[in-house]
């Protein structure tokens, strides 16, 4: 029975049972260096949260404080301060004699918040009903991903839809003084915080279990009795606590209300009235961080708002998880059920049956059938209801971005498209664009022709300089010429004459008056005084302006001017400056209609005349329109109409164009023209780097959470800490950012002392941390214990097991953390405004230490601060699509790569 | 201690002395006596929660994932306590292989299981690891069905396969001591019989320790068997005596069907 056959693979007889006392002792040395090392890394969020509210109070002390002399006096001026804080409405920040009272500003937020929830939480809850309990898994998995959407797109791309198109709408058709008031906000917030709710409350429905409604369905109740009656009040804790998170959610929340609350710090009369412009807390510091020198008390003032935010939503998040939490337990140990002190309803699942029972069997008697079976159908009716909105809501959103949006890359392209693209950004084929320009100029000559022709008559002042041009240079020949001194003084003396006699018709509005001073210039024309000197153009001119006096009525002349002068600029506007005009120095007047959109749009504008008319006192003006060529009738310059009708397209040459360069170009100021190349290499750049920071701290802080360590005090700080960064305001990441990264940290080091990526990136990686912390955790956590023992059972160490085994099986769950935490990266803007973000640089960021646009904030600025982007809404809208369009793919990848994964570990 | 010198047929390799192991308060096995000798099957059974497993998953220290194990006595395993504070875990339980009540492959392919263990040990080349595998696919009986698929996802395999795949992860260590817990018992009737065949077969080489639900498998299979009744061992012996003549009358009754 020997094993002779397992040589030489033999039997491992030889490995010692026991370990050497070297090994034992390099062995407890490492585990607890390494359970070290790994605490310290984990202990990062711990940190994080104790560094931001060291930092945001340290900025906002001096506010409290007022450079007191004594603790005693520290405190009295505080306890003052923090009374003016919120005792008064009065938020006035300038220099001499501020006030700084933000109880307008804190009942801003609250207003919108409560707006918010009041849209947000009947159809919040109702969706997750729906899903929880009405519909089967598949309807679940087409409704799911339209949620998620929900909670992908950008803030700041609500807020843009808000200010481009829900504000415009709210002024023409509701009729309302101003788009942008605590009604925008609000809906907005609503849709925006949807996604959280939902989530949360369906969770909490689903964790519940079969058992609960089994007990109501088998007592006759129908499916709206189980759900309001049964359901509902046993998941109390967790619907609760999603609406909390709403409410986190939308109080934080800085770019919606920032774009769209109109900003006005006042409490609205009646105190309920949305429909006034309200201000919030973030929105002030968002808006006011840029006048606020460092060191002033203005600033100071902007901290203490950042901190009445971090402590609220801190108490908020304490609060959700504490709910959250008791569901967890009720869930796992029914014993420790009974233990619990109090809940906020004295309804727990088990006994829930119960006392729902007895509920039901009462209804059941009284209730006609038919009456519950109608409740019953409405109930699905209002739950589809909802649904149905939050689907037209997503639409409606997501439709005008991305077809506005496609405009910036698809579009009727115009010759001046191509000289543009070969001039600024030397992309295109010159010989075709020298070809078509030649082309087009022969075609607009006749256009400025007849504009010349009009304009003589209309606007004499360049033919008055023009005329006294020419009598200098009369005299000028005069000296060169041989000529007897009396004539030296008498012809000039003549020339003068009919210099001002001509002066006279063209300054004259009777064309009587007109046609005597011409004639007079008329009848000398063979005069010998002239004859052969430029005095000559004389004639010619007198001769030009009778045939203008003859179309163009005189006595209407400053009427004409102002009606040419409209004309003129939208045909500089659509043809651009005319050949051998200065180059004008702003890129976007170098060029003319470079879209055919455009184009169509300044030739209806050419076309017709609007106007608002009075219609009498008290009643509201009317828009009427009328054809521009009737202004012109009978003049030289009607014939431009028809003419600019016909060869519209022959001066412009438009054709299909697929702008491809968009994604890569840089823009001109404003992005007037060119794309959005910088953007998006500053968006990747600020959150691969915030990711590179963020990855590795947090699937280390999850794995020594879940593998290295038990349940104790220190991982229920930790968690806290970990929710608790996940529930800070993104502004406050912002102020923090500037506090500590821009402010301290990074110069400390020598790197930067303003704004930069790296500065950015770091605030981002403390924003994410929280995601990538929680999803590696959760995919760590849900690798089946058997690898674990497998792995173990054939020799490997817990690091080894965890390294080949658990963190391959974990790869999907992280990843799609990962990726989704990099969406949130690419989206956020509040965070990067103080800290990386500029509106507009030429060209390309540099390096990491120098700040960058991206393509949030430069669709915030594009949308509300740029004077010259408004005018470019195909460059606003492709902005905001780009991000909304990134943002997606991050997700729609985070899917693929998700499934993916999880197959090929399955084995297919 | 010098394994080699001990290494005969009448020695145990297992051996339990007052062996009591604790879930906090709870005890899962109390008070154990137990010696089990080389080269044979040895079946434990009982009813559900009697400790059969938390037994089997001690000689391993596999219990240990469980916080709040506490163990008493000894368990010995070539004369060694495996509760010893000194023990080399990963050694011990490489020469302590085990076998799971449902297929526990990783999500890797077929040779990547199998090589699991030797990689561990620093076994880097490929010819070497190419022959550690066959040998281990072979004594396990599963060589010829995936021979030309060694690249394929262990988790493609039947459940009957990836069993055996498991066993042949365990056997690529090449254990001296192979614990089975319950590992037909999420099997079809087909592949636990050839589940059993393995097993008989592998009884010339390896000491086997098999905690099973099933009577009749207790008695195809094993040359002894333990009766485990509510964390006390009630019975121990040869199996064809315990089965035919059992000594104590709880043992009876659970043979015979009465509860259990």
């Amino acid at each position: 029975m020997s094993d002779t056959r397992k040589q030489p693979e033999a039997v491992r007889r030889e490995l010692p049972l026991l370990l050497t006392a070297r090994q034992d002792l390099l062995g407890y040395v490492a585990n607890r260096f390494g359970r070290a090392v790994l605490l310290a890394i984990t202990a990062t969020s711990v940190l994080a949260v104790l560094l931001i509210f060291a930092f945001i109070l340290k900025e906002s002390l001096p506010y409290f404080t007022r450079d007191a002399s004594s603790f005693h006096e520290a405190v009295s001026n505080s306890l003052e301060r923090i009374g003016a804080l919120l005792g008064s409405t009065q938020w006035y920040p300038q220099r001499h004699h501020p006030e700084f009272g933000a109880l307008a500003l804190v009942f801003g937020s609250l207003l919108v918040t409560g707006g918010a929830m009041l849209f947000a939480v009947p159809v919040a809850l109702l969706t997750a009903v729906f899903l929880s309990d009405i519909v089967s898994f598949r309807v679940r998995q087409v409704v799911k991903p339209i949620v998620e959407i929900l909670a992908a797109i950008p803030s700041v791309a609500y807020g843009f839809f808000a200010i481009m198109v829900v504000a415009p709408w709210m002024q023409h058709t509701l009729g309302l003084p101003t788009g942008a008031n605590a009604l925008n906000a609000s809906l907005l917030l609503a849709v925006m915080a949807l996604p959280t709710i939902i989530s949360v409350a369906e969770d909490s429905l689903t964790s519940l279990g079969r058992e609960l409604r089994e007990a109501s369905y088998a007592l006759g109740a129908t499916r709206s009795e189980t759900i309001l009656k049964v359901v509902l009040p046993a998941a109390h804790n967790g619907i609760f606590a999603a609406i909390l998170l709403g409410i986190m959610r939308a109080v934080g929340e800085t770019m919606v209300v920032w774009m769209a609350s109109g900003n006005a710090s006042k409490i609205p009369t009646p105190w309920w009235d949305l429909t006034e412009s309200v201000r919030t807390l973030t929105a002030t510091i968002a808006g006011d961080m840029g006048e606020a020198p460092v060191g002033s008390e203005h600033r100071h003032a902007l901290f203490a708002l950042g901190l009445l935010l971090l402590v609220f939503t801190f108490a908020l998040n304490l609060s959700s998880e504490r709910l959250l939490g008791r569901i967890r337990r009720a869930n796992h140990t029914p014993r420790a059920m009974k233990k619990r002190r109090r809940t906020i309803l004295p309804v727990l699942p088990r006994r829930s049956i119960l006392f729902v029972t007895d509920a039901i069997r009462n209804a059941v008697g009284r209730v006609n059938v038919r009456l519950r079976m109608f409740y019953n159908h409405c109930f699905t009716f209002f739950a589809l209801l909802s649904v149905a909105l939050i689907t037209t809501a997503l639409l409606t959103i997501l439709i005008p971005i991305l077809h506005k949006g496609a405009g910036a890359v698809v579009f009727r392209g115009t010759v001046e498209f191509r000289k543009m693209q070969l001039e600024e950004f030397g992309h295109g084929n010159f010989a075709e664009v020298a070809d078509e320009s030649a082309r087009t100029d022969l075609v607009r000559q006749e256009v400025y022709r007849l504009l010349d022709a009009f304009g003589r008559g209309i606007d004499p002042e360049p033919l008055q300089k023009e005329i006294r041009h020419i009598y200098r240079e009369y005299k000028r020949q005069l000296d060169g010429r041989d000529v007897d001194r009396p004539m030296r003084l008498e012809w000039p003396r003549f020339v003068k004459r009919l210099r001002n006699a001509l002066d006279d018709a063209y300054e004259t509005t009777d064309p009587a008056d007109a046609n005597e001073s011409l004639n007079f210039v008329l009848s000398h024309a063979e005069d010998p005084r002239i004859h052969g000197t430029v005095a000559t153009r004389y004639v010619r001119m007198a001769r030009e302006y009778q045939e203008v006096i003859r179309t163009v009525d005189l006595s209407r002349r400053p009427e004409y001017r102002k009606k040419f002068q409209e004309v003129r600029d939208i045909l500089r506007h659509l043809l651009g400056p005319r050949p051998g005009d200065k180059r004008p120095a702003l890129a976007q007047d170098r060029y003319g209609a470079t879209r055919w959109d455009r184009s169509e749009n300044l030739l209806e504008r050419l076309f017709w005349v609007e106007e608002w008319v009075d219609q009498g006192p008290g009643q509201p003006k009317v828009q009427v329109r009328h054809p521009r060529e009737k202004d012109f009738a009978g003049t030289s310059l009607a014939s431009l109409f028809p003419r600019m009708r016909n060869h519209s397209e022959a001066m412009l040459l438009p054709r299909t164009t697929w702008y491809w360069r968009y994604f890569t170009d840089p823009a001109t100021p404003g992005h007037y023209f060119g794309g959005v190349g910088p953007e998006i290499v500053g968006t990747l750049l600020i959150t691969l780097c915030a990711l590179g920071v963020a990855l590795p701290l947090g699937v280390i802080s999850a794995a020594y959470l879940v593998e290295a360590t038990r349940e104790g005090r220190v991982v229920r700080v930790i968690r806290t800490c970990v929710n608790s960064l996940a529930g800070v305001p993104s502004i406050v990441f912002g102020l923090f950012g500037l506090a500590f990264f821009v402010l301290w940290f990074l110069p400390k080091f020598g790197l930067a002392s303003e704004s930069s990526i790296l500065a950015g990136s770091l605030t981002l990686a403390l924003l994410i941390l929280p995601v990538i912390i929680r999803a590696s955790e959760e995919a760590i956590r849900s690798v089946p214990a058997s690898y674990r023992e497998a792995a173990l059972s054939v020799g490997a160490g817990r690091f080894r097991c965890f390294l080949t085994v658990i963190l391959p099986a974990a790869t999907p769950g992280i990843l799609t953390g990962t990726i989704l935490g990099v969406s949130r990266a690419a989206g956020e803007t509040a965070p990067i405004i103080f800290t990386a973000a500029v509106a507009y640089r030429y060209g390309f960021p540099g390096s990491i230490l120098e700040p960058t646009q991206t393509l949030s904030y430069s669709s915030y600025d594009m949308a509300v601060g740029d004077r010259i982007a408004a005018m470019v809404p195909h460059n606003q809208f492709g902005m905001v699509a780009m991000l909304v369009l990134l943002v997606l793919l991050l997700n729609g990848a985070a899917i693929v790569v998700r499934s993916r994964i999880s197959r090929r570990l399955r084995g297919q | 201690m010098n394994f080699n010198e001990v290494q005969n047929d009448s020695s145990p390799v297992i051996v339990a002395r007052n062996f009591t192991l604790r879930y906090g308060q709870k005890a899962g096995v109390k008070d154990i006596r137990l010696e089990i000798l080389p080269r044979r099957v040895t079946a434990i059974i009982g009813p559900s929660g009697c400790g059969k497993s938390t037994f089997l998953r001690s000689i391993n220290r596999m219990n240990d994932l469980i916080p709040t194990t506490r163990a008493e006595g000894f368990l010995g395993v070539n004369g060694v306590d495996v509760y010893d504070k000194r023990v080399n875990l990963a050694n011990l339980r490489r020469r302590v292989g085990m076998v799971f009540q449902k297929p526990n492959p990783f999500p890797k392919s077929i040779f990547d299981n199998i090589a699991f263990g030797p990689r561990l040990q620093g076994i880097r080349r490929r010819s070497r690891l190419n022959r550690i595998v066959e040998n281990a696919l072979r004594d396990a009986a599963l060589w010829e069905e995936v021979k030309d698929s060694l690249g394929r996802s262990a988790l493609a395999l039947s459940g009957g396969q990836q069993q055996r795949l498991c066993i042949a992860r365990s056997l690529a260590n090449r254990p001296e001591i192979l614990l089975m817990d319950e590992p037909c018992s999420a099997l079809d009737p087909i592949a636990t019989s050839r589940i059993e065949d393995l097993i008989t077969k592998l009884k010339d080489d390896y000491t086997i320790v098999i905690v099973t639900h099933n009577m009749q498998q207790a008695a195809r299979v094993s040359d002894q068997t333990a009766f485990f009744c509510l964390g006390e061992l009630i019975e121990f012996d040869d199996t064809k005596t315990l089965f035919t003549n059992p000594k104590q009358k709880q043992t009876e009754d659970y043979i015979t069907g009465r509860f259990g």
